[in-house]
């Protein structure tokens, strides 16, 4: 089996089988992201495709560096999922003309970095599974911060708890998995 | 927040988990920025955090994929190449530039080889065109996004500048009862300016605005206007006059009719108060 760097490599050549090989690898985790996110399967398939699509235009400008394609990706899956959520729960103001800048600057994984998308099978497997034992209180509220794209005062609305209860839960929920990450 | 340290601090560290999984609020990040700016220990344990985030996308359960999707996506790869085609120039060969005809055949043969080379070029010119305009579009929009890119990095800084001021005054406003739910909070700088950062504003009706004001003992002095996004947010530097900057004891923010007004008239959304000096 190809690398992914050297599938990529090939994609920026105009090898569209490449991609489909990307694809064979990739594919199943990207669609179960955008399917946890947007639920609807036609909603889920398109986000699918425009990951792909954005694959096989930027290839050429994609610089690995320490970061791993599988990370790349589900960086951009959940970002256009969560794009795609927000878009299809916003209720259309007529007094307001469409502003199309948060199409081309998500706020989402804004501050996404290569080191950051730098995740090893096994230390994903190892955050999977701090993530399955949380406390329910915090794995709620990672699902709906990561899944929904609720901001931590969105949290505290949505479910009724104080703020600063969001923030400490939020802290000590990310702070397990990070140390169960690497240890 | 301290400045250039990564000395602990809960509030400190929840801010940071909260960037990392973007579930910061808009009101809260400028500042972090400008913490992240001068710490490296911040920095590093945002990249750790992000990596952690990064962890429940890729162990997430793999799912069976809809049959078919992977051809559409193949098939749509081939239909828009990435790369410029090439252009081959074409050449006779040795043996096709000396083989002898007769003057007839060579009369046709040269007609039709002019069809052919008219053909080749009308297309060669179609796809050169072609090649320049899907070039000058990547170009304009790869140029598009350095200008936004060099904006947004413009904007931060002129953020980053007013508020690590010497002279900074940071004013948290309160909602009124014209905008429940809303918040902002507002850095004054008399030598750099106002950083205004604000969120869940409502919609307003058309021919009406925000207006900021700073209230000074002797009167109401009016920052500019604004509006938010369609999420009732909005970030931003206004300049200050020097008549802003004597004596102010308050921050508000007004609707006012489109333009603005030279001294308040509308409903009071938001309100801070000053610390006395």
């Amino acid at each position: 089996m190809q690398s992914d760097q050297h599938l990529l490599d090939q994609i920026a050549t105009g090898n569209a089988e490449a991609l489909g090989a990307l694809y064979d690898t990739h594919a199943r985790t990207v669609f179960a992201l955008a399917k946890r996110v947007l639920v609807r399967q036609e909603d889920a398939e398109e986000v699918v495709q425009d990951v792909f699509a954005y694959v096989w235009r930027e290839a050429a400008r994609y610089q690995a560096g320490r970061a791993s394609v599988a990370g790349w990706l589900v960086m951009l899956t959940r970002t256009r999922a969560i794009d795609k959520l927000r878009s299809r729960q916003a209720r259309p103001d007529l007094n307001q003309v469409a502003d199309p800048a948060p199409v081309l600057d998500s706020s989402v994984s804004k501050s996404a970095t290569p080191e950051s998308m730098a995740v090893s099978k096994d230390e994903a497997r190892r955050v999977g599974a701090a993530l399955n034992h949380l406390p329910t209180e915090q794995r709620s509220l990672i699902d709906l911060a990561y899944f929904e794209g609720l901001s931590q005062s969105e949290i505290a609305e949505r479910t009724g708890t104080p703020l600063g209860t969001v923030k400490t839960r939020m802290r000590t929920a990310l702070q397990t998995m990070r140390a169960a990450m690497s240890s | 927040m301290s400045l250039h340290t990564h000395a602990p601090s809960p509030a400190l560290d929840d801010a940071i988990a909260a960037m990392a999984l973007d579930a910061l609020d808009a009101s809260e990040r400028p500042a972090l920025e400008v913490q992240l700016a001068a710490c490296a220990g911040c920095r590093e344990q945002l990249i750790e955090l992000q990596r952690a985030v990064t962890g429940i996308g890729l162990s997430i359960d793999e799912a069976e994929l809809p049959a078919g999707l992977r051809d559409r996506i193949v098939s749509a790869a081939q239909a828009t190449p990435n790369v410029p085609a090439r252009v081959v120039p074409f050449r006779p060969s040795p043996a096709q530039r000396e083989t002898p005809r007769s003057s007839s055949a060579l009369a046709w043969l040269a007609v039709a080889a002019s069809l052919v080379l008219v053909g080749a070029m009308s297309w060669y010119v179609m796809m050169s065109r072609q090649q320049a305009s899907d070039a000058t579009s990547q170009q304009i929009a790869a140029d598009a996004r350095a200008i936004t890119l060099q904006r947004q990095v413009a904007s931060l800084q002129e953020r980053v500048n007013v508020m690590t001021a010497p002279d900074v005054v940071k004013v948290d406003l309160q909602a009124q009862p014209d905008a429940p739910g809303s918040s902002a909070r507002v850095f004054i700088s008399a030598k750099r300016g106002v950083v205004l950062t604000a969120e869940h504003l409502p919609a307003l009706a058309a021919g009406r605005t925000y207006q900021l004001w700073v209230v000074t003992k002797q009167a109401a002095v009016s920052i500019g206007t604004f509006t938010v996004q369609s999420d009732g947010s909005v970030t931003g530097v206004m300049s200050l006059s020097a008549d802003a900057t004597l004596n102010p004891v308050a921050v508000a923010v007004t609707i006012e009719p489109e333009g603005g007004v030279p001294s308040p008239t509308g409903p009071k959304v938001l309100v801070g108060m000053l610390a006395p000096q």
